[in-house]
């Protein structure tokens, strides 16, 4: 980063300017993944008012207000965002409002004219999630026939409009052993970006669903043995006293996330609500001390949390508040899946380190 | 010659500084006080000198040298594709 971008990064953190915004629009969907973590499939119409989805007014509201606070990039998210009628309503507003935008579809309802439409509001990135290289595969885990073939015509629409697309994989077991052939896929619809992700964010209604699609251990390790498409990079091990000023997730400082019936939470993944823009403005809820709040902005490196600060893994682990949150009950301690994960990346490290030294040699 | 941003243009000041994003190259740029003035003032009814005596009047800074810098910055905004002319 050049040292404005980080002055001004620096400078949203200090005035509580919440540059990154992630509004889940809906938690219905068309598709049934196995390993979502949002899904509601509850009838809406059975919903009570405090349950019900922000109208597109209290939406544009908030998106007013989050642009007078200085919030820049907006994803726009689901459950499948574009489910709500008023879709377009609320990503031209965000539009007029200039926000950088971001979009998380899974491309099911995706045709030429909204192609077109999708192509008028100059997005920074549309992103999908792909589970296989093939319709088998794909359409096993969105447990949806033909979404497959949907997602790859919604990519080429897109790409004829000239928009840029991004792919979300996430390793499960159902997937694990066509990642490569995923990724070629992705080369050949000539999209921008490929994220591959190997941790299942949990189910928010507790129910632990979302976790059975999951890898263990030793099968990540033997997957991350042979030549992968985006492997791990070497992480070079730091003595514990300048490891434990490697930075820490900075949720709750410059981004938010807002859920589509108005709470609003340090990042999708902590959900812990601060408060719900149905009772409040956003920047009430935002710049009021808090003392969870002001906890979670004062913590900026791993050795300011007790449990990390002498821990012989924190060279490798990429914990999250929001996992220990739901795995511990503590936001700010340790968990079994991050120790789990730090010491795999440790055997993956001497692994990358032992094949560098062999081609030394 | 009246200059404005390219349309759909993401950008947002923060404390008087700006960011300025491409969508189509992905960028983020930062713009100092200075620069973050002239792209507010990059709305369509100001051409190069007016912004240039502007900047100068706010930022007391010498005459010269503000109108440099002024035509230095929107040229290099021009090359980067982020404004058009009327
Ligand atoms: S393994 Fe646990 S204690 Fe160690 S750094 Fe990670 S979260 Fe902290």
């Amino acid at each position: 980063m050049s040292s404005l971008l980080d002055a001004i990064y620096q400078k949203a953190e200090d005035l509580r300017i919440p540059l990154n915004v992630l509004l889940e629009l809906t938690n219905r969907c068309n598709e049934d993944c196995l390993h979502c973590y949002i899904k509601d499939a509850r009838d809406i119409n059975s919903l009570s008012n405090d349950d019900k989805e922000l109208t597109c007014a209290q939406v544009t509201a908030l998106l007013d207000e989050l642009a007078r606070e200085g919030a820049l990039n907006l994803i726009l998210s689901g459950g499948e965002a574009m489910l709500r009628e008023d879709f377009f309503d609320i990503a031209y507003f965000a539009r007029s409002r200039n926000f950088a935008l971001t979009i998380f579809s899974n491309g099911q309802l995706i045709d030429q004219a909204k192609a077109k439409r999708l192509a008028d509001l100059s997005p920074v990135c549309i992103y999908f999630s792909l589970y296989g290289s093939s319709a088998d595969t794909h359409d096993r885990i969105t447990r949806v026939p033909g979404s497959f073939e949907k997602l790859q015509n919604a990519i080429i629409l897109l790409k004829q409009n000239g928009l840029k697309v991004g792919l979300k994989t996430i390793l499960m077991r159902g997937n694990i052993a066509e990642l490569k052939e995923i990724y070629d896929l992705g080369l050949r619809l000539g999209i921008e970006t490929h994220q591959f992700a190997e941790e299942i964010t949990s189910r928010i209604d507790g129910s632990g669903a979302s976790e059975a699609a999951q890898i263990d251990e030793p099968a990540l390790f033997a997957y991350y043995r042979q030549d992968v498409p985006n492997p791990p990079e070497y992480i070079k091990e730091l003595p514990q006293e300048e490891a434990r000023k490697k930075e820490i997730c900075s949720a709750g400082t410059y981004g938010v996330a807002v859920s589509c019936y108005g709470d609003v939470y340090p990042c999708a993944e902590l959900r812990l609500s601060l408060g719900n823009i149905k009772n409040e403005t956003f920047g009430a809820i935002w710049q009021r001390q808090d003392s969870f709040l002001d906890k979670l902005r004062s913590i900026k490196q791993y050795g300011d949390l007790e449990d990390c600060r002498d821990c012989a893994l924190v060279n490798f682990c990429r914990r999250c508040h929001g996992r220990a949150w739901y795995e511990a009950g503590d936001w700010s301690s340790c968990y079994e899946n991050a120790q789990k994960r730090a010491f795999l990346n440790k055997r993956i490290n001497t692994e990358i380190r032992r094949k560098k030294e062999v081609n030394l040699g | 010659m009246e200059l404005y941003k390219r349309k759909n243009i993401p950008w947002r000041i923060i404390d008087k500084e700006a960011l300025v994003v491409d969508p189509q190259s992905s960028l983020v740029y930062p713009f100092n006080r200075v620069a973050a003035r002239i792209w507010q003032l990059l709305d369509g009814t100001h051409g190069l000198q007016e912004i240039a005596g502007i900047i100068y009047n706010e930022f007391e800074a010498d005459q010269e040298i503000a109108a440099e810098d002024t035509r230095n910055f929107i040229s290099q905004l021009k090359e980067a594709r982020l404004i058009e002319k009327l």
